[in-house]
């Protein structure tokens, strides 16, 4: 049992990898989808794709993801979803087919969640619903999402929001489901998607048709609506979710970490009004004319409502589905940038203006935009870098005058970095952030505790999350990835609490992320299924080995440590 | 020189002032001055008491004076340098650039200086490792050279990037690979610098493609130790890449390949450096890949990058030359075909068509084009030979000295490589291989 269990640990998450990537050779192989645009990477490794189809992993992969395929009608959007469920969980086609919500406008809530058991209603007068299948399926497909009326797309926004669906007074919790929408902008009879529902698909790809060699092959490929075809199924559905646990534990490389903030505040940003307010919805380009920024490579211009902490999300989630697809340890800025514009394309109201010099293409638009952000980044980032110095405690002159010099053409220093500064050359705080890096040198665990609540009581809320902040930089630093399996963790969980002083009786329900902040070190644990084998991820930033070496007693051969 | 009056001069200036009047007193300090060695402590001193008590026109007497000086001895050293950051450090930049000094010796001072000046340095393994000895002692010596500067005052200055480039500017054009890689490196160390200083430097290295090649090395060096070890992505290394008008994609792959500490970056940035700067001549970078200093995939890309406008038959022969040595050996790792094929369809929209005639009429041009069909039996290889021949041969060459043989042993890789070439082949190609 042991043995096996701990081969599942150490192979599991490289045989998921390897299982995963023949998915694109059956897809070629059969012949599936035969779009040959490719999503590639040459750095940090070469690594590559099909667009579409890997896209469509990708959403299988993070964990309730939701995708919108964005196209005309007969390009095979559909076909490749229902295949890609076969292969990914192992259900059968016809099941697959079955609880695909086909939408059009006549589409009634009874019909998309559920009924009244009438049997049950008059015999015994108990109100049972009984779900439909789409809401019951872990595989979600929406035919056509654009034709369901304002109404119907409500229920859509109610699941993607809180993965719930009610109905009467009962209500389904879909905990764990992958979902894909098709849209199709040329159909007759529909109806526009609003910003909050579009902001809930994590990523959106357009479908275009195939390239001229495609076409020549599929010329040739018989029927499949006539001749069916026999997939193999690669993955359970229990096997795919464990892939959640992988691809959430995966870390994010700080250079990463900052371009996705700077991309979603550049985006939000604006020195005239608040995106927020819809202002700009309303006035459109006006607001810009005379602008200061307009004419700068600032990129605040071209859309004319922010990007929402939920795309920040989403952009994070994604780029991990990518770096452990390819096998990194960590998530590089390349991967981010890489799956930007997928995420935010149509989440974004561009100005017309400028989208105009694109022919209108939204997602050519987006692209340029997050090229644009990826510079200024770049440009930005020696500044960032020297801020986040600052914020340690090491104060350069310069620095600091480029600072205030830069924010008349750079709206993340005018509003994120310039106004605070001052705040970290105040005694206190630097004295207590000399304090706390001297005692993170010696490792004084008790100091560094007194030091920390000292904070609290001494510094303003800026500067404490600043303080807690270097800290937490250095805890990074300082990473230990221990993964055991399920039932080990629930045959110990009591002495795993005790160990890490928390209640830990929520993770016996997953799918399950907990953040324990123990002050002086942080863990973060990742369970996605309850299942014997399944993976459970415990990620230990700490400056001490202890918590890792109890860790170790109480889990003893049923854990592995990186 | 009257040294004695010099100093009697600068000691007393003021009552000679009173005695001499202005104009005299002031017009000996200039003479004498001027008539200095160009690293003589006075001159600053000189130049202080010009500035302070006397005219434009004895402050241009002086400078004209030391300026022929300075051209005379072909230092790069400018009078503003000296002036601003005084003799020592004038002198060790002098030296740097090669001025009347080997580099054993430069070593040697540079040592000494070193250790009086009390700079700490890394140890020789914790520098990266290009895995060449001479590189790595090359590195480590511009390491000491810009911890000594730095110790000197300069890097710091405000006006240190601008008169420094102003410097490299001048003498980019004489540096040998050691020599670029130790003067450069100052530049990848200074807190701010705005991409002006780079496109002067990189202008006053365009016709130096050792030059070049060194300032490569030396950007890759300090990108690398910048992101591997101090974890920070200088002000000054983004100024060098939006000097070099790098696209954000390109930046990306700049800085990932940095972040992992992968040499080929050196190529990455040597190809856009030649791609936008190299204005020299294409034998100078022959030079340099026929040296075996760069591998054979990146001398194929720079090739490809370079403009061949002003290419020479010998440019032409020692790319073929280079081409037909590297085919047969390199085929496996490089795709030879695919490289020859963007090469000569380059060259044959670039070079001037003259110089492409006689390449190809000449013996020596015919024997490495089919010498090269034979080490480098690629159907993409016989498709641009093919080209370039048809569109470039004179008629009359083929008409008048050219005999077609009946068969020949290279009909036999031709049928290997494109099968029924007779057809598919240009008549003037098939010709011009053939002939006897």
């Amino acid at each position: 049992m042991h043995k096996n269990n701990y081969e599942i640990m150490g192979m599991q998450e490289e045989k998921l990898r390897s299982k995963l990537l023949k998915v694109f050779d059956i897809l070629s192989r059969e012949k599936i989808f035969l779009h040959t645009r490719y999503l590639e990477m040459t750095s940090p490794t070469k690594f590559r794709m099909p667009l579409i189809a890997g896209l469509a992993l990708l959403n299988a992969i993070v964990g309730n993801g939701a995708m919108l395929l964005w196209g005309g009608f007969g390009y095979g959007k559909t076909m490749l979803l229902k295949y890609l469920g076969r292969l990914l969980t192992g259900v059968s086609l016809e099941d697959i087919e079955a609880s695909i919500l086909r939408a059009n406008p006549n589409l009634i809530e009874e019909k998309i969640v559920g009924r009244m058991d009438l049997g049950k209603l008059i015999k015994e007068g108990d109100e049972v619903i009984i779900w439909r299948r789409f809401v019951k399926a872990f595989w979600k497909i929406i035919d056509e999402v654009n034709r369901l009326n304002p109404a119907a797309q409500d229920i859509i926004l109610s699941l993607l929001g809180e993965g719930i669906v009610k109905y009467f007074d009962d209500v389904f919790v879909a905990r764990r489901y992958v979902l894909f929408a098709t849209l199709n902008p040329r159909d007759v009879g529909v109806f526009p998607l609003g910003l909050p529902l579009l902001d809930r698909f994590g990523i959106a790809v357009v479908v275009k048709s195939p390239s001229l060699d495609d076409m020549n092959e599929i010329a040739l490929l018989s029927d499949d609506r006539v001749f069916k075809r026999s997939i193999p199924s690669i993955l359970s559905t229990e096997e795919l979710t464990s892939i959640w646990a992988y691809v959430e534990a995966m870390p994010l490389e700080s250079s990463a970490q900052l371009f996705v903030s700077s991309l979603v505040k550049e985006l939000s940003l604006c020195d005239r009004t608040d995106k927020e307010t819809g202002i700009f919805i309303e006035f459109g380009s006006r607001i810009c004319t005379g602008c200061p920024f307009e004419n700068l490579d600032s990129v605040c211009k071209y859309t004319f409502t922010p990007l929402s902490v939920r795309a920040e999300k989403d952009l994070v989630k994604y780029s991990k589905a990518l770096a452990w697809l390819m096998g990194l340890k960590s998530v590089p800025l390349s991967v981010v940038v890489t799956i930007a514009p997928y995420v935010i394309w149509h989440r974004l109201r561009f100005s017309d203006k400028y989208l105009e010099e694109f022919g209108f293409d939204r997602f050519r638009f987006a692209k340029h935009i997050v090229d644009s952000v990826l510079r200024n980044f770049l440009k930005r980032l020696p500044l960032l870098q020297a801020y986040e110095d600052l914020k340690a405690g090491r104060i350069d002159p310069q620095v600091i005058s480029r600072i205030r010099r830069v924010q008349d053409s750079d709206l993340i220093i005018k509003y994120e970095i310039a106004p605070v500064i001052d705040m970290f050359l105040e005694d206190k705080y630097l004295n207590l952030v000399n304090e706390l890096k001297a005692s993170v040198e010696t490792k004084d665990r008790n100091k560094i505790e007194e030091i920390l609540s000292r904070a609290k009581e001494e510094l303003n809320a800026t500067q404490y999350l600043a303080l807690s902040r270097v800290y937490l930089r250095e805890l990074r630093k300082h990473r230990y990835r221990v993964v055991t399996y399920f039932s080990a963790w629930k045959g110990n969980l009591d002495r795993i609490s005790h160990v890490l002083s928390a209640d830990l009786s929520d993770t016996l329900s997953p799918p399950v992320s907990v953040l324990i902040d123990r002050g002086f070190e942080e863990v973060e644990i990742v369970i996605v299924n309850n299942d014997d084998a399944s993976p459970v991820i415990i990620n230990l930033y700490s400056l001490w080995d202890d918590t890792l070496s109890k860790l170790k007693d109480v889990l003893g051969e049923a854990c592995l440590v990186s | 020189m009257p040294e004695s009056e010099l100093d009697d001069l600068i000691q007393k200036f003021e009552s000679y002032l009173k005695r001499l009047g202005k104009h005299r007193a002031c017009m000996r300090l200039a003479e004498l001055g001027g008539a200095c060695d160009i690293f003589d402590d006075r001159i600053r001193v000189v130049l202080d008491l010009l500035s302070k008590f006397c005219d434009d026109v004895h402050l241009a007497k002086f400078r004209i004076s030391f300026c022929s000086k300075l051209l005379a001895y072909g230092s790069p050293m400018t009078l503003e340098f000296i002036s601003t950051f005084g003799i020592a450090t004038a002198y060790l930049v002098g030296q740097a650039f090669g001025h009347r000094i080997s580099l054993s010796a430069f070593r040697e001072v540079l040592q000494k200086i070193a250790v009086m000046r009390e700079v700490k340095l890394d140890k020789k393994e914790n520098i990266v490792d290009f895995e060449n000895p001479e590189l790595n002692e090359i590195i480590y010596l511009s390491e000491i050279y810009w911890r000594v500067l730095d110790k000197l005052g300069a890097i710091e200055h405000p006006d240190f990037p601008k008169l420094y480039a102003e410097l490299l500017n001048h003498a980019g054009n004489r540096l040998s690979i050691e020599r670029a890689i130790i003067s450069v490196m100052p530049l990848f160390h200074l807190k701010f610098a705005d991409k002006d200083v780079f496109i002067s430097v990189l202008r006053g290295f365009g016709r130096n493609f050792d030059g070049l090649l060194g300032l490569s090395i030396a950007a890759t060096y300090a990108l690398i130790t910048h992101m591997l070890h101090e974890e920070s992505y200088s002000f000054s290394i983004n100024a060098f890449l939006e000097a070099l008008a790098m696209d954000p994609n390109e930046m990306l792959d700049v800085y990932e390949k940095a972040r992992s500490g992968d040499k080929s970056l050196m190529y990455i940035i040597l190809s856009k450096i030649v791609d936008v700067y190299y204005r020299g001549s294409i034998s100078r970078i022959l030079d340099v890949i026929m040296r075996d200093i760069l591998g054979v995939r990146d001398a194929m890309n720079i090739l490809a990058r370079i403009p061949h406008t002003r290419a020479t038959v010998q440019d032409l022969k020692q790319i073929f030359e280079f081409i037909v040595r590297v085919s047969e050996k390199f085929s496996s790792e490089v795709d030879i075909g695919g490289n020859v094929l963007n090469l000569l369809m380059r060259i044959g929209s670039e070079a001037r068509p003259a110089i492409i005639r006689n390449f190809l009429d000449s013996d020596e041009g015919r024997s490495l084009i089919i010498e090269l069909i034979k080490r480098a039996p690629f159907k993409l290889t016989l498709l641009a030979i093919d080209k370039l021949v048809s569109t470039f041969l004179p008629v009359e060459t083929l008409s008048s000295s050219l005999e077609v043989k009946s068969y020949d042993e290279l009909c036999d890789i031709l049928d290997k490589i494109l099968p029924n070439w007779q057809s598919k082949l240009n008549q003037k190609t098939i010709r011009y291989l053939l002939a006897k």
